[in-house]
């Protein structure tokens, strides 16, 4: 018995060595680096170097004469737009990129979730300020009457399509302090019949969205410098 | 048998472990973090309603239904209101009447509406002037688009459909519909843009 067994004990012994070798290696690999003595010298900046990070924010006031984009909108009908003019700055110091919206409603009916019926939004950018009373575009502060110039951003989109940010046609990427007139426009759509008083199923007659903007931007992409 | 793999399993698994720590002391502990910026502003938005409801009631608002006219050889006439229930003002209507009749001869139903003003239904007369709607005969069922519409919330048209034919009328019935649309025959106000 005692000679069959000494083969088994030899296996089991020779085992155990290797985890415990293994674990050993392992150990002094990993701490070994820092158990060595030897000379060093050191050379350090007097000056020390300073390293600060830039700030990105974006800001959102109603333009001049205007009112806020929180203002309600009532008894809209099919083919009904509402504009509003706000100015929207890249406030920190960074420059952003991909500048875009999301609108959502807080409310929830076809108004929102109709690709045909219901409401789309639109922005466009005007080179200068709008005159809100108006909707003209104009090509500087102080000049009311020269034309700017218009460019649309973001294309007439249904509210069912705007939950997530769409980049605005460009892209556009904010420089640091740039500021942009624009044109935020809710579209009412739809084709209805109405017979004898009897509104149809699922329709986008006498119904309330409320809308939430956001407007978004990345910071632009990562920079190396060498100097 | 078990005996003999724990050890072997316990040296493995050693192993591992080691070439973890080791391979997560030598991976510097930098993280890839991208910022963005945002701004909200949120607001309501309504939709209004576009409705008119034809009724035989004079007073009230009306349910929406069609309304049912019925015609005899001595009152061969029916009065009935056309009610804006919306609250978006309107251009247009159309109307159709489904008539079903007994007697002989050829009937037709004639619409006229009495704009701005009541019918006098015991002289058969409206004060200024009336407007001719549309006709029908027995089994037409065809819209007739009209500019003759209750305009505002609340407005009344107040309508006559007169019965006639050829022949000897015993009587007659007919459903008055009236439908409005905001698609290509737009019936509704003009689109409006709001800037503010």
């Amino acid at each position: 018995m005692s000679k069959h067994a000494a083969p088994k004990n030899d296996k089991r012994h020779s085992a155990r060595t290797l985890a415990a070798a293994a674990f050993g290696l392992g150990a002094l690999a990993i701490t070994g680096a820092g158990v060595y003595a030897g000379l060093t010298a050191d050379a350090t900046n007097t000056t020390p170097e300073t390293v600060s990070t830039g700030t990105l924010k974006l800001t959102m006031a109603a333009e001049t004469g205007a009112a806020s984009l929180t203002t309600t909108v009532s008894n809209m009908a099919p083919g009904d737009i509402d504009n509003r003019y706000i100015v929207l700055t890249n406030s920190g110091t960074l420059t952003g990129k991909s500048l875009g919206l999301a609108v959502t409603d807080g409310t929830g009916s076809v108004l929102s979730s109709s690709a045909t019926k219901g409401l789309s939004v639109s922005v466009t950018r005007c080179s200068g300020p709008y005159i809100p009373a108006t909707g003209f575009c104009s090509a500087a502060v102080g000049t009311p009457l020269v034309p700017g110039t218009e460019s649309s951003y973001l294309a007439k989109t249904s509210l069912s399509a705007l939950g997530s940010r769409t980049a605005f046609t460009g892209p556009i990427n904010p420089a640091a302090s740039a500021a942009y007139n624009l044109k935020v426009s809710v579209h009412a759509d739809g084709t209805e019949n109405v017979v004898n008083g009897s509104l149809p199923v699922g329709t986008m007659q006498g119904l309330t969205a409320t809308l939430t903007y956001t407007f978004s931007e990345d910071q632009r992409d990562g920079v190396t410098t060498n100097s | 048998m078990a005996r003999r793999t724990a050890p072997r399993r316990a040296a493995a698994l050693a192993a591992v472990l080691l070439g973890l720590l080791w391979a997560g002391a030598q991976t510097p502990a930098y993280a890839s973090i991208t910022a963005s910026g945002s701004t909200s502003s949120t607001r309501s938005v309504s939709t209004g309603t576009f409705a008119v409801i034809p009724t035989l009631a004079t007073s009230g608002t009306p349910v929406p239904a069609p309304a049912a006219l019925t015609f005899t050889a001595l009152t061969p006439r029916a009065f009935y209101d056309a009610v804006n229930t919306g609250t978006i003002s309107l251009v247009a209507a159309s109307y159709n009447i489904n008539l079903t009749y007994v007697g002989t001869g050829t009937p037709t139903v004639t619409l006229v509406a009495c704009p701005g003003n009541s019918w006098n239904q015991t002289l058969n007369t409206c004060p200024v002037g009336t407007v001719t709607v549309g006709s029908w005969g027995a089994g037409s069922s065809s819209d007739v688009a009209s500019t003759q519409v209750p305009v505002n919330q609340n407005d009344r048209l107040h309508l006559r459909a007169t019965l006639t034919t050829t022949g000897v009328m015993v009587s007659g019935a007919a459903t008055a519909n009236v439908t409005v649309s905001s698609g290509p025959t737009r019936q509704i106000r003009a689109a409006v843009t709001t800037n503010a």
